[in-house]
């Protein structure tokens, strides 16, 4: 991570699209990844993250830690991406209710991490995707999120005890 | 397994990367060029000219103390609405692709009688000339592109209705058009980075010269005179070389207005323009420090470069000015893990003198300011910051979401344009900033 962070600093100094591609090539791959961890494909991934690189690039040319806004921006994609996928399960519960199955959508057969941090509110979920997913430190996620560290170290502990109480009542 | 182990394993699962696909990073470049252009257009905090995007649906009421949004309730918001959003999902072509052909005058200003909203529309410029009378550009799916569309409501937003729109591309196209500004029911402008021009409400359009030969980066109007600004660096997205031309609004006679030249913007930020009165105002950074330009849009005086009050490499990141003639400036540090340090100043002389407000909330990486006498609004990429005491305390509001863009037509109308993931949805206040309905256009 170290060379990393030390690879996108240097790339600040320089201008135009060298820089700009080595900023893509340090931090792409694992952004992507990163989402695809948390939505059903590949292409939604790749989606996320090149949508996150454009609104940074759009905006700034140059960016002392770019990471930081890359993650808060696909983590608010990815948290927009779990809402269209809700309200289109919702509707087609609707639909099915309505043609008279009756049937709920049966629980999740595993408790992956979509489905227990997707139930997480807002307000708990975000500092989990950014310190546990991303790797960010809570010092960082403090300032990413204009909150107090005392304040994410609580949310955190906050998202662990309720994590942990739905993984018991999963089994 | 413990539950601690399951969890951990849970929240720390490994990442495996994910290579780009072939030629994403050219197609990510050029989608950031296409928006930083139309981003540097669109940061005008007007006194009568209001920017953004809009058409009709389904209106939802937020809570905005908390930031958190409302369950939808079950009403729609009136019956032109409704109606509005009737004719939306049954419309045809779009007639805003149709370029000069509508009917003569029957709308507002000598404008064309309405149509259907194109189906699909998705609004990225507003302009207000009232708290009633406004107009949106924005891109409609169609058959046979271009695919401008205009809309144009006369009841504050709460229904709209397709007219004519010039007859170009987005911003990709070297007289393509991103945003919209009208100087009163009959004279507007659609520009960025080309310019076209209509006199007659938006019956008809005309493509018109960019003075200069350079791309239109910003413009607004007032008091009866347009002002735009011109970048003169070609192609290259990260100059800041610009310079201000006037022209009377019913008119399309674009002179160079005298000293109103200069090198704002690093790439980082571009310019920022608000006017007030006959008299335009400028803020951006630069190689010899932040500053405002500032003088009379009618070319009646020369323009003056004053210093900006940023200071250790802060930029102006947006000026504006409320409707009791106080300035707010923003300056903005660069930016760094998802936040940036910012300062507001405000004068009272028009520029001349600034006084520093306060610090405000250093979370989020500024996009627009507007001010209204009793309300500083600071749109970030989390959340809207508003103080009501000059800057000294802050709020944020609608922290789980980005803008844009806010600007406020009248002190208690404002509007909010999320962060580009959802093009067809706006946030609207009608009292002072203290709550937002958002607007659904979809």
């Amino acid at each position: 991570m170290a060379v990393l962070e030390a690879t996108v600093r240097e790339s600040v100094v320089r201008s135009g699209d060298e820089a700009a591609a080595e900023l893509f090539n340090a931090h792409y791959p694992r952004l992507a990844g990163w989402c695809r961890r948390l939505v059903d494909d590949a292409d939604t991934a790749h989606e996320i993250a090149a949508e996150a690189f454009a609104r940074l690039w759009s905006r700034w040319s140059r960016v002392e830690d770019p990471r930081g806004f890359l993650y808060v921006t696909a983590t608010n994609l990815v948290r927009d991406h779990w809402r269209k996928v809700e309200r289109e399960r919702r509707g087609m519960h609707q639909l099915r209710t309505l043609a008279h199955t009756g049937a709920q959508r049966p629980p999740a057969a595993d408790p992956d991490l979509r489905t227990l941090v997707e139930a997480l509110p807002d307000r708990l979920r975000v500092p989990v995707l950014l310190h546990y997913y991303a790797g960010f430190p809570v010092a960082d996620v403090a300032l990413l999120l204009d909150r107090k560290e005392g304040t994410v170290k609580s949310d955190l502990h906050d998202a662990r005890a309720r994590l942990r109480k739905a993984l018991e009542g999963a089994r | 397994m413990s539950d601690r182990d399951d969890l951990d394993r849970l929240l720390q699962p490994p990442v495996e990367p994910l290579p780009p696909p072939p030629g994403a990073f050219d197609r990510v470049r050029r989608t950031a060029r296409r928006r930083r252009w139309a981003r540097a257009a669109m940061s005008a905090g007007a006194a009568a000219l209001i920017v953004i995007a809009g058409v009709p649906g389904t209106l939802f009421v937020l809570q905005g103390r908390d930031g958190r949004i409302a369950d939808p309730p079950a009403t729609e918001r009136n019956a032109s609405s409704s109606a509005a959003a009737s004719a939306t999902a049954e419309a045809a072509p779009p007639v805003a692709t149709t370029g000069g052909g509508a009917a003569p005058g029957r709308g507002p200003g000598g404008g064309p009688p309405g149509g259907p909203v194109p189906p699909g529309f998705a609004p990225e410029s507003v302009t207000f000339v009232s708290s009633g009378l406004g107009w949106a550009l924005g891109g409609a799916p169609c058959s046979d592109p271009p695919c401008t569309s205009v809309v144009r409501t006369e009841d504050g937003g709460r229904g709209w209705e397709g007219i004519p729109a010039p007859r170009t591309g987005g911003e990709d196209e070297p007289d393509g058009v991103s945003e919209l500004r009208f100087a009163d029911p009959s004279n507007g402008w659609a520009y960025g980075p080309g310019l076209w021009s209509t006199h007659d409400g938006g019956a008809t359009w005309h493509d018109v010269d960019v003075p200069g030969g350079g791309r239109v980066i910003e413009a607004a109007a007032a008091g009866g005179w347009a002002v735009a600004v011109v970048s003169t660096c070609g192609k290259d997205p990260d100059c800041g070389s610009f310079r201000v031309y006037g022209t009377p609004a019913g008119a399309d006679r674009w002179r160079p207005l005298p000293g109103g030249r200069g090198t704002a913007g690093d790439g980082v930020a571009g310019v920022s323009l608000t006017v007030r009165g006959r008299n335009a105002y400028v803020a951006g950074g630069g190689p010899s420090g932040a500053a405002i330009w500032s003088g009379p849009m009618d070319g009646t005086g020369g323009w003056v470069r004053r210093a900006a009050p940023c200071r250790d490499g802060a930029y102006p990141a947006g000026i504006t000015s409320a409707s009791d003639g106080e300035f707010v400036l923003v300056c903005a540090g660069r930016p760094g893990a998802g936040g940036q340090p910012k300062i507001a100043y405000l004068s009272g002389d028009g520029g001349t003198s600034w006084r520093r407000g306060g610090d405000v909330p250093s979370g989020g990486l500024v996009t627009s300011v507007a001010a209204t006498p009793a309300k500083i609004f600071v749109a970030t990429n989390h959340g809207l910051l508003i103080s009501g005491d000059g800057g000294r305390g802050w709020r944020r509001d609608l922290a789980g979401r980005g803008f844009d863009y806010v600007g406020f037509t009248t002190d208690q109308q404002g509007v909010l344009v999320p962060t580009g993931a959802d093009p067809g949805e706006l946030l609207f206040s009608y009292d002072a900033g203290r709550t937002w309905s958002r607007e659904r256009f979809r």
